[in-house]
């Protein structure tokens, strides 16, 4: 769909690329080397970005009701690919298609409304500035009924490069694709169709449905149901492995204020599930400003951390309002709190004069957020991310700039979680806790947490290619747990769907070469081995609360070689020609 | 310690933290155990089954944990296996196995 002339083009897929990679954020992927995005300044018009619906999308079976959003990131300029729940994916799905790609810029501040076979952009001024709930609440009640619309916040239209999509309360969060959307002048997408989808085998389909979701009521889940992922923050206090005031410390006092139990305790709770989902992670608490109850927010682990700990915030009060924002203005939780936390240290060491920006101050927690959305003052620098503030500022601040080509960290200390570390130092798009899951291997009797070996690369590539495969079908990875043999099972899942006999094996090669078509792509806009690697401060210091937390650059580069060589990559992690072809992947290279 | 018998009886006192599901059900964050030398996690995790009817329904299963708990020796190494040794002092971290967020 190309935004500026309203024109779109419908492009029939060949079975031959959905085998080789599924759909979500594997066919995103292929989009993207396809359509030659590495070369394209995120934020033009030329720049594409696609909404990726998945096989398994429609299915009866549970989680299965998400989406992708891939494209070049703003805030990396490498790929960036985002997950959302949502009943967006089970709408975008009856719409037909397998991906809706968009390039261009709208004239004026439009929406685009997909309705099967009819595209169009329509002026919607008066949705500019509106609140992501407001923007979708406005669009539910214009829009005709079994319409679902994504939509940016204020933040996406100032182009603030974290800037995140969402719809119904859930938010596809890193890497700026909500940026990429508001260059283009689309405050929202909506989509409507009623095309049906056939299962290849349907009895079977609700068979393996029925097991599955008997599966996921399990002990397996029950933390993220009972509890959310907040339930982590006590347990990596505990451990030392909690970021705090931007990586200065893995353990904070007072941190059990924001625990779940602690929450659930001082205000309202509800929950909820996203859709089609019997897990039912979504814990939903009451927020008060100024003693008065201020509406909900949905609170998680990643969010919880950001905006708390590595602040140096642990008021209830004061953390729940700034994630309530965040997702007003539509904003990555994760990234904003890593650049506010940097500033934070910068202020603290004299590098930058803004005094009022202190650790532990929630108050001012919450007016950066409100800069860094309208772009005003210091929120201009913030709204680029901690890598782009280091290098304003310079004065050696780069070595603590909390981020990984240019993504800030999530909530994993890397000195005391070293597979996690090597997760986030190759990671694809940075810093990233949902492409690797490496901190599996961490929480393992496999490996001594706080000493990383070369051993380990394999078993970190193992979660990247479990991630990789349940992004491209698509299926929650708060499912994984319940699945006793991964590949086996997820093959049997894709081949119920669609009638491929596809195998265990051939889903480890489809992930392989997701992993190398990424990298692809990075290398593509730039990538160099260099950016393979973490700040500094992780390298040099121990972590000053638990010492033997200690990581030094020659063990990460010796794991850094050992993951590459086990890819089939150079020691570096370029690609050979040889490589590239055995992956099928030379049509990027222009072969 | 001299027991009724007059016998030195030797005990370890082991403390069992709990976090996640674990500390959900038992409803507070520590408790402490005292065994007889040499323990194992699986004497461990008979005690607190014993103990806490909830563990033994939903986390520990004839002296194992069940998947998706793992237990941690002072928050350093973690593990899974019932036969591992467990030292005079130990804190043992009884927890949810995943961490993903």
């Amino acid at each position: 769909m190309d935004v500026s002339s309203a024109v779109a083009t419908r492009v029939e897929l060949s079975p031959e690329v959905l085998r080789q990679f599924i759909g979500g954020t594997g066919l995103g992927t292929w989009l993207m080397l396809s359509l030659d995005a590495a070369h394209c300044d995120p934020l033009s018009p030329q720049a594409p970005i696609a909404f990726i619906f998945s096989p398994l999308v429609g299915s009866p079976l549970t989680t299965s009701a998400k989406f992708a959003i891939v494209s070049r990131s703003p805030l990396t300029g490498r790929l960036n690919d985002s997950l959302a729940s949502s009943s967006f994916a089970l709408a975008g799905k009856r719409t037909g298609h397998d991906a809706i790609v968009i390039v261009g810029r709208a004239a004026e501040p439009s929406i685009l409304v997909i309705d099967e076979d009819q595209v169009s952009v329509q002026p919607a001024a008066e949705l500019w500035g509106l609140a992501v709930g407001d923007a979708d609440q406005q669009l539910k009640e214009s829009q005709p009924a079994g319409s679902q619309a994504i939509v940016i916040g204020p933040a996406g239209e100032k182009m603030v490069h974290y800037a995140t999509l969402s719809h119904d309360g859930r938010h596809a969060g890193r890497g700026g694709s909500g940026a990429v959307l508001g260059a283009k002048n689309i405050k929202a997408i909506v989509v409507r169709g009623d095309r049906r989808c056939r299962w290849d085998q349907q009895e079977q389909l609700v068979e393996l449905a029925r097991g599955l979701s008997k599966r996921s009521l399990g002990p397996a889940t029950a933390k993220y149901r009972e509890l959310g992922t907040a339930a982590n923050l006590v347990l990596f206090n505990r451990l030392h492995a909690l970021p705090v005031k931007n990586f200065q410390q893995g353990q904070l006092e007072g941190v059990e204020e924001l625990s779940p139990q602690a929450l659930s305790s001082a205000r309202e709770k509800t929950q909820t599930s996203c859709a089609a989902c019997t897990i039912g992670c979504t814990h939903i608490y009451g927020i008060r400003r100024e003693g008065e109850q201020q509406g909900t927010v949905r609170v998680e682990y990643e969010s919880l951390f950001a905006l708390g700990p590595l602040c140096g915030v642990t008021d209830q009060d004061h953390v729940l309002a700034a994630l309530k924002r965040c997702d007003e203005l539509g904003i990555d939780t994760i990234s904003t709190g890593g650049t506010i936390a940097f500033a934070m240290e910068c202020v603290e060491r004299g590098i930058l004069d803004e005094p009022w920006l202190q650790f532990g101050d929630g108050k001012a927690v919450l007016e950066a957020i409100e800069l860094i959305a309208e772009r005003r003052g210091l929120g201009d620098k913030l709204a680029e991310g901690s890598r782009s503030l280091a290098n304003h500022l310079g004065q050696g601040s780069i070595d603590f700039a909390p981020q990984v080509k240019g993504l800030e960290i999530p909530g994993y200390e890397p000195r005391a979680l070293q597979t996690m570390a090597l997760g986030f130092a190759v990671g694809s798009r940075g810093a990233d806790h949902n492409r690797s899951g490496a901190y599996e291997v961490d929480f393992s009797q496999d490996v001594d947490r706080r000493h990383g070996t070369p051993e380990a690369a394999r078993l970190a590539i193992e979660t990247e290619d479990r991630a990789s495969i349940m992004d491209s079908l698509i299926l929650c990875k708060f499912l994984r747990g319940a699945l006793d043999d991964f590949f086996e099972e997820t093959a049997q899942m894709l081949a119920t769907v669609t009638g491929w006999d596809v195998d265990a094996e051939e889903l480890r090669q489809v992930a392989a070469r997701i992993a190398t078509a990424r990298k692809l792509f990075n290398i593509h806009s730039g990538w160099t081995p260099a950016e393979d690697s973490l700040p500094a401060r992780f390298l040099t210091t121990p972590l000053p609360d638990d010492p033997r937390s200690s990581l030094t650059a020659d063990r990460l580069q010796e794991m850094i070689r050992a993951y590459n060589s086990d890819r089939g990559w150079t020691e570096t992690g370029c690609l050979t020609d040889e490589v590239i072809r055995q992956h099928g992947l030379a049509f990027a290279n222009g072969e | 310690m001299a027991g009724s018998s007059g016998v030195l009886e030797l005990v370890m006192e082991i403390t069992v933290e709990f976090f996640g599901i674990p500390r959900q059900r038992v409803g507070q964050q520590a408790t402490r155990l005292s065994l007889a030398p040499p323990v194992s996690l699986r004497m461990v995790l008979e005690e607190l089954a014993a103990r806490f009817p909830c563990l033994a329904r939903d986390c520990i299963e004839a002296g194992e944990l069940q998947a998706g708990f793992l237990a941690s020796i002072d928050g350093d190494r973690f593990i899974s296996d019932p036969s591992s040794s467990i030292a005079e002092g130990n804190r043992v971290l009884i927890l949810s196995a995943d961490a993903g967020g």
